[in-house]
């Protein structure tokens, strides 16, 4: 009762502010009248009296308000008042400290946000989503790390098995995210595609904003119905948030589309990826299978499943049927490992136990870069403060004389250090937002996320980390600002005769180097380790050559006899292109396919096999396709114009599958019989260099090329050895013959082996990028740390630099005199850095490439970069007081 | 009227909000009729500095023991009126008992031979 009494009038009071205060004087007011009316005729001042009796009236109302319920509070206002007073008089400390901190919580924040997404964060607008289980394939591989391979894709047959053995069970399928573009009238309008089964929105729980979601019957693959339910953003972005859009039309692939629903606003798919367009499986029909069987009864395992358990017996049970399912499916062409197992996995994919993308990776790894560099920037901050701090000693010292209680003092630099923080943490959220946007744009370019870039998870994180790191780091300062004995600082002025370095700042310094040791390291391991991967050779002229196919826009690829007929052409034309030197074709693009068949030795039951490879791919090529993809013919000749379909049959190996199926002896003139064991001999007329068969990093393989002229094989890929800038003049001409001889060719796909083969660079790339940004922070802020702290030493000792060379020190002196403090901690720091960096390598060693953590050539670089940094940061300093007029010196105070 | 020149004597710690609770049961008061009041009564003996009435005020607000709300006196003009609640009522008690109990040990202190 007393309770709620009392916090009415302590809210009043806060509500009122002011004119409480006005009240308060009013009821004194009335008070003095009402005396004065009492006194009345018994003296001629009246006020007088009554003032007489009443006291100081100041006092008064100082005692009241003091009385008041929320002192302590107006008591931090009057800090943070008096601190941005202070601070406004010192900007240079104070952009310094608030953007160092800044970059250090905007670093982090991007770093949980990019995080968050990846491990944390559940599906939005999903029911009970932590029920929600994916479904993966376990194989049994020998050759990969741990014996097994997971994969999530189920070929639609199995999928089919796996639900019908699971009656009653919530599953659902989807496939792939792709990006498409949506016709509507004269517009098309990109956006994010997902194929899923009719039962999809309510096996996830997912109820539409606007109109339906699919019938049962629209879910047949047999018969596929041409219906989309469109997300929110589309919604608001192409159509306007229009209701009306229920039953309208649009185009996609150039099929028209019935929009039957709009999802609920925060629904934006179960993946990273967002989704903006969902349609039947069956509504796309461009799964080009290689068969003549439809696509639902084919092996293109692009299926991925989600179903629903809310135990652990459950999932059991589960996967069992389902495993059996899986097990008793068989499908032409085909071949699982039998003993493969079915495992769950969380809803959230990188927590699957599919193997993460090395791109994840290096984000998970780098993240805790992130922590160095907030370190540092702390370090720093802290440093500032201390040096504040110190400079403000005698202020101190006089306030503490004048009365004010140590706890007044601390309250008031801990008020001061969560000030700049929390500023520093508003700034903090623009920085994070920055490079949140540049983070997610160098780990995975073209993803369209679903989730902001800064939300009120990432916010919260860096308000609160502000808060922890303004109290922690205005500790230091508070504490040591109270220990010196209030006579020595009121005697000693405004600085130190005897000038003693801090212990404290010295380590601080130490520390902040050793952290850019490691930061400068990791990128110089991350800097190699691309060099490297970029030196390998693929065996193509990445530089030089440049691949070009034509786009369709769904079903199965254009007529072969069209092809075979435009392709040559197309390539001929184009080797008229200026800049180009030569134009060839394939049936598939360097590193961009492969065909199979069937391949035996004669008088032998089987062929060698070479690691996990038993049938080696072929490509059907032109016979100038060696020449103009850069491919080294090595022994032998390279096909030519006679090699045609009527003439004996003649293919080129590669180096490996010459050394594996022939091994000791020339291949050239040895017999290989394809496709069929009764077929006559193919010969051996060649042996060409390795080429890499699909990555940039892979062991050598076995590969063998065909003359296109004698396989049916059809030509998709033109390949052009050009000279440099003459690939927008190709891809123009490419672009112009595509148009007129294979009109229904949605467009063309024309790129540079190199930058073909640019994203699988991309892990070393990121991890690169990361490692430098961080580290040319972290050198910024540990060179300001360094300077600051030498500086003010100098400053500080003013006055013994003029004794000094009042006594005849020389320039060099005094330079060394101060040199040498600031090199002793920059070098007690890397070598600390170098032993740290030494031990961190081995968690990013399985991520570098050609060059262990432990590089002496970076290790040294690191090292004197730190060096050099610590040098330039003590000079200025140094030379001020090397120049130090010794008269002025020592008449200042 | 008392005298000018009456002494004052010093409340003891603490009394000053008894009294004020005490005067506060009568009804609701404003700051000067409880000072008249408690003078009054003490004969002029016991004289509430008016710079320790009102901070004293405040802090009964504080605690819960009173409420306070602006008013019209009899005069028509504005006055602030405090009224003591229950919980001030329950403190009276309490204060009230350990003073007796206080002034009876003091006066037996003091009348014993």
């Amino acid at each position: 009762m007393s309770l709620l009494h009392a916090i009415a009038h302590r809210l009043r009071v806060l509500a009122l502010g002011e004119r409480y205060a006005r009240d308060q004087a009013r009821e004194i007011r009335f008070h003095l009248e009402l005396d004065a009316m009492a006194a009345d005729g018994r003296t001629a001042d009246p006020e007088l009296i009554a003032l007489q009796r009443f006291g100081n009236v100041t006092y008064y109302r100082e005692e009241a308000r003091a009385m008041s319920p929320l002192h302590w509070l107006d008591r931090i206002r009057h800090d943070a008042a008096y601190t941005l007073r202070t601070l406004r008089l010192t900007p240079g400390f104070t952009v310094t400290v608030v953007l160092t901190l800044a970059l250090g919580f905007g670093v982090n924040a991007a770093m949980f946000s990019m995080l968050d997404a990846l491990f944390l964060r559940m599906p939005d607008g999903v029911v009970a989503p932590r029920d929600l289980r994916r479904l993966y394939v376990q194989e049994h591989r020998p050759d990969e790390p741990g014996g097994t391979y997971t994969f999530e894709g189920f070929p639609y047959p199995q999928f089919r098995a796996i639900v019908a053995a699971n009656p009653g069970a919530a599953i659902a399928g989807t496939r792939n995210i792709d990006s498409v573009g949506i016709r509507i009238g004269n517009t098309t309008v990109p956006a994010s595609r997902s194929e899923v089964t009719a039962n999809y929105f309510s096996v996830l729980g997912v109820h539409p904003h606007l109109g339906r979601f699919f019938a049962a019957d629209e879910g047949r693959v047999e018969d596929p119905s041409y219906v989309a339910v469109i997300g929110d953003r589309l919604w608001h972005a192409v159509f306007n948030a229009n209701p009306a859009v229920v039953g309208q039309r649009i185009f996609i692939d150039r099929r028209p589309f019935t929009i039957i629903g709009v999802a609920p606003p925060d629904f934006r798919g179960i993946d990273l990826q967002a989704v903006d367009l969902w349609v039947p499986f069956a509504s796309h029909v461009g799964h080009f299978s290689g068969s003549n069987a439809p696509w639902y009864e084919t092996f293109n395992s692009d299926i991925r499943t989600v179903f629903r358990a809310s135990d652990p017996s459950a999932e059991r049970a589960f996967i069992g049927r389902a495993e059996n399912a899986f097990r008793s499916v068989q499908i032409p062409y085909y071949s699982y490992d039998p003993k493969s197992n079915l495992l769950p996995g969380s809803i959230i994919a990188a927590l699957g136990p599919t193997k993460l993308s090395n791109e994840i990776i290096v984000a998970q790894r780098v993240s805790a870069t992130a922590l160095a560099v907030l370190l540092i920037a702390c370090a720093n901050v802290v440093n500032l403060l201390l040096l504040r701090a110190s400079k403000r000693k005698r202020e101190i010292a006089v306030r503490r004389a004048l009365g004010s209680s140590q706890q007044r003092l601390i309250e008031q630099v801990v008020v001061e250090s969560v000030t700049l923080s929390l500023g520093s943490g508003l700034v903090g959220v623009l920085f994070a937002y920055w490079a949140g946007i540049a983070l997610r744009r160098l780990l995975m370019p073209r993803m369209h996320w679903s989730t902001p870039v800064v939300d009120a998870h990432s916010a919260g994180f860096i308000l609160g980390l502000s808060l922890v790191v303004g109290l922690l780091s205005g500790l230091a300062p508070a504490l040591q600002g109270l220990r010196p004995s209030l006579i020595d600082a009121l005697r000693a002025g405004s600085r130190d005769v005897a000038y003693r370095p801090s212990r404290l700042r010295a380590a601080l310094l130490v520390v902040q180097t050793a952290l850019c040791v490691v930061l400068l390291v990791g990128a110089g391991l991350f800097l190699r380790s691309l060099h490297n991967v970029q030196s390998i050779g693929v065996g193509y002229d990445v530089d030089r050559v440049a691949m070009i196919e034509p786009v369709f826009p769904d079903g199965p690829f254009a007529h072969p006899a069209d092809m075979q007929r435009v392709m040559p052409a197309i390539a001929a034309q184009l080797a008229r292109v200026p800049g180009v030197e030569l134009a060839s074709f394939a049936s598939s693009g360097p590193m961009w396919g492969e065909g199979f068949v069937s391949v035996f030795l004669p008088g032998r039951d089987s062929v060698p096999s070479f690691g996990d490879q038993h049938t080696p791919p072929f490509n059907a090529v032109d016979t100038a396709f060696f020449r103009a993809s850069g491919i080294r013919v090595l022994q032998g000749r390279s096909f030519a114009a006679s090699d045609g379909p009527k003439a004996p049959g003649v293919i080129i190996v590669n180096e490996t599958m010459a050394r594996v199926y022939w091994p000791g002896e020339s291949a050239i003139g040895k017999c290989l019989i394809l496709d069929e064991r009764s077929n006559p001999c193919a010969t051996v007329i060649g042996v060409v260099a390795d080429v890499h068969v699909h990555d940039i990093i892979e062991k050598p393989m076995m590969m063998y090329f065909r003359p296109m002229a004698q396989t049916k094989a059809v030509p998709l890929a033109i390949v052009v050895r050009l000279q440099e800038n003459a690939m927008g003049a190709v891809r123009l001409a490419a672009e112009r013959a595509f148009r007129a001889q294979l009109p229904y060719a949605d467009g063309v796909h024309a790129e540079m082996l190199s930058a073909l083969i640019a994203p699988q660079l991309r892990p070393w790339r990121l991890g690169a990028s990361l490692f430098i940004a961080f580290g040319v922070l972290a050198l910024v802020v540990a060179a300001i740390g360094v300077y600051s702290v030498v500086a003010y030493g100098v400053s500080q000792r003013t006055s013994e630099m003029g004794i000094r060379i009042a006594l005849g020190a020389q320039t060099h002196d005094i330079l060394g005199l101060v040199l040498g403090e600031g090199v002793r901690v920059v070098g007690i720091g890397i070598v600390l850095g170098v032993g740290v960096a030494l031990e961190a390598g081995k968690v990013v060693s399985s991520l570098l490439y050609g060059i262990g953590a432990d590089d002496p050539v970076v290790l040294v670089l690191a090292a004197v970069g730190l060096a050099t940094m610590g040098l330039l940061a003590c000079l200025v300093p140094a030379l001020r007081a090397a120049w130090t007029d010794p008269a002025t010196a020592l008449r200042a105070e | 009227m008392p005298p000018s020149t009456a002494s004052r004597s010093d409340l003891p710690l603490g009394t000053l909000d008894m009294l004020i609770l005490r005067t506060l049961t009568l009804g609701a008061l404003h700051g000067y009729a409880i000072a008249q009041h408690i003078a009054r009564l003490s004969d002029g003996v016991l004289r509430v500095e008016q710079g320790s009435l009102y901070p004293a005020l405040e802090r009964l607000l504080n605690k819960g023991w009173a409420t306070a709300r602006w008013a019209e006196t009899p005069t028509k003009r504005q006055a602030r009126y405090y009224t003591i609640t229950r919980s001030g009522r329950k403190q009276l008690e309490q204060r009230a008992a350990e003073y007796d109990r206080v002034a009876a040990a003091i006066a037996r202190v003091m009348t014993s031979e």
